[in-house]
């Protein structure tokens, strides 16, 4: 019983929760008394470590953090109103998001380039890893927001003749007005010169088009092997062209005879296919096509298959499918802060599903 | 009860917006805002989720972090709620709150031996008298050594009476002193007392 009550004053006592009376009882208790004595020392040497857990380790920390910074620190950018005199403070605020993001590896080749027989001009690359994107300014000033799992290739001749770059993924570019040294990207088979304007490109590798939308300015599309056709994009209009057939068909949809390669698509998808930029609703200004720059990520009738693949980059998971029917059906909606999980409850209630996640593989199994 | 340093990091977020300060005070409460919640909701993910969203909204109400009074009382507090409020959004429970069903794994301590100044060995015997302690027990002599809260927040925070508090910390301390007993020799040289 006094053992029990000894325990309880040594507890208030180091909660401070202790009374002056209680405090005196205290007193009168370890007075003379070894082992009460012994019981506060221990007390006090426990009281005195912090008590941590399986999450108080850095890495782990550093990952949540990163989670957590990715969701609060992005600025809103509206492209279409991005004036020169905000660049900079622009360009700091995403310098900052990038470091923290970990997202942006400027690596270059110089090193072993340098010391082959051919004097290849030295690359810079920038990337980002799926589920980050980032921001970058290009020496003449040109600002390019980097969208998940894309990368931008630029090399030491950049400025000199062309400002020419390569992408890989998607990217929004507000071009620093230069009529002197045109802008041009390559993008899959497409190719795209600017003067000076604002675009967005998405052009990854395993998806079926290659799309540029343009919000201002003037720009040229051109194709792979094919200089002389060249189609003109006005503000507001997007191209979108079939990845891997632009060699097989000319601009009036004719087989190109010498063409070795069968013909692989459906009658119903262009091969090159022009529309307006769309809205995500009439009262909002946010454009479809950029919204990822404002980290919305907004889908519109889109088969699951393409939606899973954008998921994968925006939320840095993998997807397996035990059940393949959901491969066809066909999602519209928009994601802000929600994480991967709330997505997917979100989809399931226009189609159900069930789905398991790995949490270790970062992979979700539909069934 | 914060330590200066958090005090200063909650001017300097609420203040100059300051994102490292806002680090300091996020790896300060995650970890322990994190075990709270899983062991409530018993799903590492959500419990990320709903910590996260905890701290979003503190950021969004930064300018008003130092006129909270009691941060470590108030996060534990938004954390419970969020965590429900996730729970009953996502039907996935409509249980209310109960301190007798917490799981245990989340509630897993540690002490890091490179701050500790006695030997390693001893500090295996109190993390293990620690975690051998029931579930709702080692919660609360968490709550009231790690977090400094009152008894009277932890009561409130986990649906129970202040007396319950007391005696779970007598239990508490009976059971980590009768486990741990034979460190103390060593220690009563530098026995601080604070």
């Amino acid at each position: 019983m006094t053992q029990n009550r000894l325990s309880d004053l040594i507890a208030k006592k180091k909660a401070g929760e202790i009374s002056p009376s209680e405090l005196i009882e205290l007193n009168a208790l370890l007075k003379g008394d070894e082992t009460a004595g012994e019981m506060l020392a221990t007390i006090d040497t426990i009281w005195n470590v912090p008590l941590e857990n399986d999450f108080s380790s850095d890495s782990y920390l550093n990952d949540r953090w990163q989670s957590l910074n990715s969701k609060l620190f992005k600025e809103e950018v509206k492209p279409e109103e991005i004036k020169k005199r905000n660049v900079v403070k622009l360009f700091t605020r995403y310098a900052a998001v990038a470091a923290c993001a970990a997202a942006v590896v400027v690596g270059s080749w110089a090193a072993f380039r340098y010391f082959s027989a051919h004097e290849a001009p030295k690359q810079n690359i920038v990337s980002t890893k799926n589920g980050s994107r980032s921001k970058i300014e290009l020496p003449d000033g040109t600002q390019v927001w980097l969208n998940a799992g894309s990368k931008l290739i630029y090399n030491e001749a950049y400025g000199k003749e062309l400002r020419e770059v390569k992408l890989i993924g998607e990217a929004f570019f507000d071009v620093t007005k230069d009529a002197e040294h045109p802008f041009v990207i390559h993008a899959n088979e497409m190719n795209i010169k600017v003067l000076g304007t604002a675009f967005n490109v998405r052009a990854y590798p395993d998806d079926k088009r290659t799309e540029a939308a343009l919000l201002r300015g003037l720009i040229e599309v051109s194709f792979n092997g094919r200089p002389s056709d060249r189609l003109y994009l006005k503000p507001n209009e997007k191209i979108s062209v079939m990845n891997g057939e632009i060699q097989k068909m000319d601009l009036n949809n004719n087989i190109i005879a010498d063409t070795k390669h069968p013909v692989n698509r459906n009658a119903d998808e262009p091969l090159i296919a022009f529309s307006k930029i769309s809205y995500e609703s009439p009262t909002d200004s946010t454009i479809l096509e950029t919204a990822w720059v404002k980290n919305k990520f907004i889908f519109r009738n889109k088969s699951f298959e393409e939606l899973s693949r954008d998921m994968e980059r925006w939320y840095n998971v993998s997807f397996d499918f035990k059940d393949s029917l959901i491969l066809q059906k066909h999602f519209t909606g928009s994601f802000y802060h929600e994480s991967v999980i709330e997505a997917l409850e979100i989809l399931r209630l226009s189609y159900p599903f069930h789905y398991k996640v790995n949490k270790t593989t970062n992979s979700i199994t539909i069934e | 009860m914060l330590s200066a340093e958090l005090i200063k990091a909650t001017i300097n977020v609420a203040e100059n917006d300051d994102q490292s300060s806002f680090q300091v005070i996020f790896r300060h409460f995650f970890p322990g805002l994190l075990s709270f919640a899983e062991s409530y909701m018993k799903n590492r993910m959500f419990a990320e989720e709903v910590v996260e969203d905890v701290f979003i909204k503190l950021w969004e109400g930064r300018k008003m972090l130092p006129a909270i009074k009691n941060l470590n009382y108030y996060l534990y507090v938004a954390t419970k709620h969020a965590a429900i409020n996730y729970l009953e959004k996502n039907r996935r429970n409509n249980k209310r709150f109960d301190i007798e069903e917490l799981e245990e794994e989340a509630l897993h301590f540690r002490y890091t031996p490179e701050d500790a100044l006695i030997s390693s060995e001893a500090l295996r015997e109190i993390e293990h008298a620690i975690n051998t302690l029931p579930t709702k027990c080692r919660l609360i002599f968490r709550l009231i050594k790690e977090e400094g809260l009152r008894y009277k927040e932890v009561a409130e925070l986990l649906g129970i009476s202040i007396k319950t508090v007391e005696n779970q910390m007598t239990i508490a301390l009976q059971k980590i002193t009768s486990q741990v007993a034979h460190i103390v020799p060593m220690r009563k040289i530098g026995g601080r007392e604070s």
